[in-house]
């Protein structure tokens, strides 16, 4: 049946490339569903490294870094490049690189998985390196609440899996002492923008995993990321084995471990899946040397934010994710430490694309307060929930005179031009983001 | 000048979806009232004195931070009562509207609950995820919007606060038009997230309450406000001629 569905995997992909329809998914699919083949890659002989990435932000950046490094390193890497992180995805990738005995192909299969798939992508005795990122709320109507993502993980985890987990975060860092596998733990130290109390007096306290205590912290990176300890069990973050400190965005610099590491984009996330890739690299052995000269030398741009340009003004598109309060505090963090006089542009037509349900409790957790800043001199909320957001707005002390709805999208951008001086940043999901680009582009083809 | 107190009960453990919009937007709407008003966020280990609060609000936290909870909450059974007989105000969304009842069963296990009313609570394997839209008998013309994402079913002593119009009730029966649970001045709802922002008809219809108990002469609120725009907004786009 395996040799079958390989051939079915890869006939099928031939034909979505004469019919150019998207692959990634629909190979899968079919021997998923027609094929009821729900468990066929438990049967594929994988190679030596089978490195699955998942949590609920950063898995894109931190796999495109890994294949990154470790091709680099002189490995055939093959990971799913598309973003496409679900079992059909998985399946179809898996599949693809088989030949035709049902043995992969490549030195390392690469994958960012989702959270909830992971166990359906690998039964046990598959991963041999597991990273989490994180566990924090994201897409709660697809996830449930956070232990609910944390359940599933587990489910994929076998005792020879080795485990690279970010020990900032005191879900993922349960781990530690709920399994006895081989573990790397990674963190961030201290930054600048590091604080011990958030304007949001109720959101992101963490509790101990352990004894149910209340967790104390020396400070807070976002969230209920940081640097914690239980005073009751001694349940803590401790000293982690890789740690980036001398945190430098204007340099565009960080150190892991007294190693100088270059810093393609200056945010907190990018620090993050750094320090996670490095870790993962030299948990498979790669030399230090190798991944310092792969990362500084050989440099990756980053995939968000791009820099576009309106009249004079640089526009920086950050996307963030609706549904998960912790995309959206990041790219304000990020607004804040740029400099000079600045526009914002916020707003959504649908909650998610890839469900229709519009929850809006979560512009509730994101802390809008920081916007309350001299600096930014505008923000334009756009879409069809304006008022929804306007109103959250309306209780983060911003001046009422600084927002402006947008009721015709077609002309945001005489808008903006119109009302608002400064750097233009928009903080927008991904649908508003390919709108806001079009109008760009309409807007440079009329001024030729 | 009346200081009026809110509770904001285990704020740090029930605290899943933008729960503090309902507090903080309640704040604004009494604070137009001429009210004084001052939030408490009290949670384990605090000692709460029932007496000492107006209003109650307690939001939707993961299955575990329940049970932190429950076992935290049960020394206050007796208070709990009392102040709902004394006609204090509560309002419980989410999963926390499971602590009220006789009992909540997760995973074949029964746990004792607060036990101040008659219903019954059993946490499902399937969640029920979804917008909900609902009438309300106590508001005229005004129908409340949600959204709820729990796996707990509610049974037997109802008394509804709402009725289904579209969406799920307390059960996964599609008859049974019950959601939620009223008396005296408890309103318990599982939708979750900030209900009395995306409603303020609502808000209004219990500050109105929250003045007459008070002798306080009620002024009719400034609907040019952005939430009574984002309410019909919403209406509009998904609900329209419904």
């Amino acid at each position: 049946m395996l040799s079958l569905s390989i051939i079915v995997s890869k006939f099928i992909t031939f034909l979505c490339k004469i019919f150019k329809k998207n692959g990634t998914v629909y190979p899968g699919y079919f021997v998923y569903d027609i094929l009821r083949q729900p468990h066929i890659l438990e049967k594929v002989k994988y190679p030596k490294y089978v490195i699955a990435v998942t949590g609920s932000s950063g898995k894109g950046s931190t796999t495109e870094l890994i294949n990154h490094i470790l091709t680099d390193a002189g490995y055939d890497v093959c990971y799913n490049k598309n973003g496409s992180n679900g079992i059909l995805a998985a399946m179809t990738l898996v599949l693809n690189n088989c030949n035709i005995k049902g043995e992969f192909m490549h030195d390392v299969l690469l994958l960012e998985c989702d959270e909830r798939h992971l166990k359906l992508v690998f039964g046990k005795n598959k991963i041999t390196h597991l990273l989490i990122t994180n566990i924090t709320r994201d897409q709660p109507p697809r996830n449930g609440d956070p232990d609910v993502v944390f359940q599933d993980i587990l489910k994929a985890i076998d005792k020879d899996t080795k485990l690279i987990i970010n020990a900032d975060d005191p879900l993922v860092n349960r781990l530690s002492y709920q399994y006895d596998n081989e573990k790397i733990r990674y963190g961030v130290a201290k930054t600048e923008d590091s604080y011990l109390k958030s304007n949001l007096e109720i959101a992101d306290f963490a509790y101990c995993p352990k004894c149910h205590t209340k967790l104390t912290y020396k400070y807070y990176h976002y969230g209920h990321i940081g640097n914690y300890e239980c005073k009751k069990c001694g349940y803590k973050r401790g000293n982690v084995d890789y740690e980036a400190t001398d945190i430098d965005f204007k340099k565009n610099s960080i150190k892991i471990n007294n190693h100088n590491i270059y810093l393609n984009k200056d945010v907190l996330y990018a620090v993050y899946y750094t320090t996670a890739a490095y870790s993962v690299c030299k948990s498979i052995g790669i030399d230090d040397k190798v991944i310092e000269d792969a990362i500084n030398k050989d440099k990756i741009a980053s995939k968000r934010g791009k820099v576009l340009n309106l009249d004079g003004r640089n526009i920086t598109m950050l996307e963030s994710k609706n549904e998960n309060n912790l995309s959206y505090y990041q790219s304000i963090r990020y607004i804040k430490n740029q400099k000079g006089k600045k526009t914002i542009i916020l707003g959504f037509d649908n909650v998610s694309r890839r469900y229709k349900f519009n929850d809006l409790s979560w512009l509730w957790d994101v802390e809008f307060e920081l916007l309350n800043d001299k600096n930014i001199d505008k923000i334009f909320c756009i879409g069809r929930f304006r008022y929804d957001v306007i109103t959250r707005l309306s209780f983060a002390n911003i001046p009422l005179e600084k927002i402006i709805l947008v009721d015709d999208l077609s002309k945001l951008i005489k808008m903006v031009k119109e009302k608002s001086i400064g750097d233009i940043y928009t903080m927008v999901c991904f649908d508003m983001t390919a709108n806001i680009l079009k109008l760009i582009e309409d807007d440079e083809n009329e001024n030729i | 000048m009346k200081t009026f107190k809110i509770a904001h009960l285990y704020y740090d453990l029930m605290n899943l979806y933008g729960e503090n919009g309902n507090i903080r937007y309640l704040k604004q709407a009494l604070e137009e009232q001429d009210m004084k008003v001052e939030i408490h966020f009290l949670t384990i280990n605090d000692q709460i004195d029932f007496n000492k609060y107006d209003f109650f609000y307690m939001g939707m936290g993961s299955s575990d931070n329940q049970n932190i909870v429950l076992n935290d909450i049960l020394k206050y059974k007796k208070e709990i009562k009392e102040a709902i007989n004394n006609d204090k105000y509560f309002l419980i969304t989410g999963n926390s509207l499971d602590l009220f009842g006789k009992s909540i069963t997760k995973n074949n296990q029964e746990y004792k609950a607060l036990n101040t009313f008659n219903y019954f609570v059993i946490e499902e394997e399937f969640r029920i995820v979804g917008p909900q839209y609902y009438n309300c008998k106590l508001l005229n013309n005004h129908n409340i919007i949600g959204f709820t994402n729990r796996n707990s079913l509610l049974k037997d002593g109802y008394n509804p606060l709402f009725n289904v119009i579209e969406g799920t009730g307390c059960t996964i029966d599609k008859e049974d038009t019950n959601e939620g649970f009223k008396e005296k001045n408890f309103y318990g709802t599982y939708l979750l997230g900030p209900l009395l922002v995306r409603n303020p008809f609502f808000t209004d219809y219990l500050v109105k309450n929250i003045c007459k108990q008070n002798n306080i002469k009620y002024k009719e609120p400034n609907q040019n406000n952005f939430a009574y725009k984002a309410y019909y907004e919403y209406i509009k786009n998904f609900y329209q001629d419904k």
